[in-house]
């Protein structure tokens, strides 16, 4: 990998984690007092969101290094751009596919182990 | 570095990596895991767990980095041809580190799930109504 190529391809990497970071960031709070609540065992919360944010950092960086950069040095600069940008479309898709898979087993502890409690 | 030093060394330290990354997402989940089986009733139940926990997350990330295939398709490349271009051999590292990961995420839905029923029957249990 060139130097150019490996250019773009440090720029989608922190692209990539910083729009995991986001995701991580926007939902941290409400995510984890959910947890406490529905579960009422703090482990059992660790356990939840640790889930969320490996995940979430994983898909991030796989999407990432899913991203050929076979660019040549006299391409031009907008070739690299839609190249870093495919590459942050399947992060994003990554990032909404796994949350979405998230939620689903959240909103499952969330109906069985309230009723539970009620 | 020949390109075949590098296809040879690269290959080894991403399988290595990938296997590193289960591993420490299992320590990453490992005292919460326990201390969530401690509520569970059935003791048998929680031996199983705590042994295939590390299995269920390590065997997917080794998965993901084996089933990238350096000779694919119809008309398969010859040896020779395949290590010519270092594009290619870094591109298919990339791949293992990335579908290694896939897989690491998928495993973890997949305990979610299966901790989430063990959370259930062992609520059961307290509530006495099995």
């Amino acid at each position: 990998m060139g130097k150019h190529n490996f250019g773009g391809f440090a720029i989608l990497c922190v692209l990539s984690l910083g729009v995991a970071s986001l995701v991580y960031v926007l939902v941290k709070k409400q995510l984890r007092e959910l947890l406490d609540e529905v579960l009422r065992l703090p482990a059992g919360s660790e356990f939840y969101f640790r889930v969320f944010a490996i995940g979430v950092f994983f898909l991030g960086l796989a999407a990432a290094l899913e991203t050929r950069f076979d660019l040549k040095p006299e391409d031009h600069f907008m070739e690299y751009a839609w190249r870093v940008a495919s590459g942050l479309a399947l992060v994003l898709q990554n990032s909404v596919w796994y949350t979405l898979g998230y939620l689903v087993l959240v909103t499952i502890l969330v109906v069985v182990l309230r009723r539970r409690h009620e | 570095m020949s390109n075949e030093q590098y296809l040879i060394l690269s290959y080894f330290v991403v399988g290595l990596v990938s296997g590193l990354a289960g591993f420490f997402v299992y320590l990453a989940l490992k005292n919460p895991l326990a201390q969530i089986t401690e509520t569970f009733p059935q003791k048998q139940f929680v031996r199983i767990l705590r042994i295939l926990f590390p299995i269920g997350l390590i065997l997917p990330a080794l998965t993901g980095f084996l089933v990238v295939r350096y000779q694919e398709g119809c008309n398969e490349k010859p040896y020779s041809k395949l290590i010519a271009d270092r594009n290619y051999l870094v591109y298919k590292n990339q791949q293992q580190l990335s579908s290694s990961a896939t897989q690491i995420a998928v495993a973890l839905l997949i305990w979610g799930l299966i901790i989430l029923l063990g959370l259930l029957r062992s609520r059961r249990g307290q509530n006495g109504d099995y």
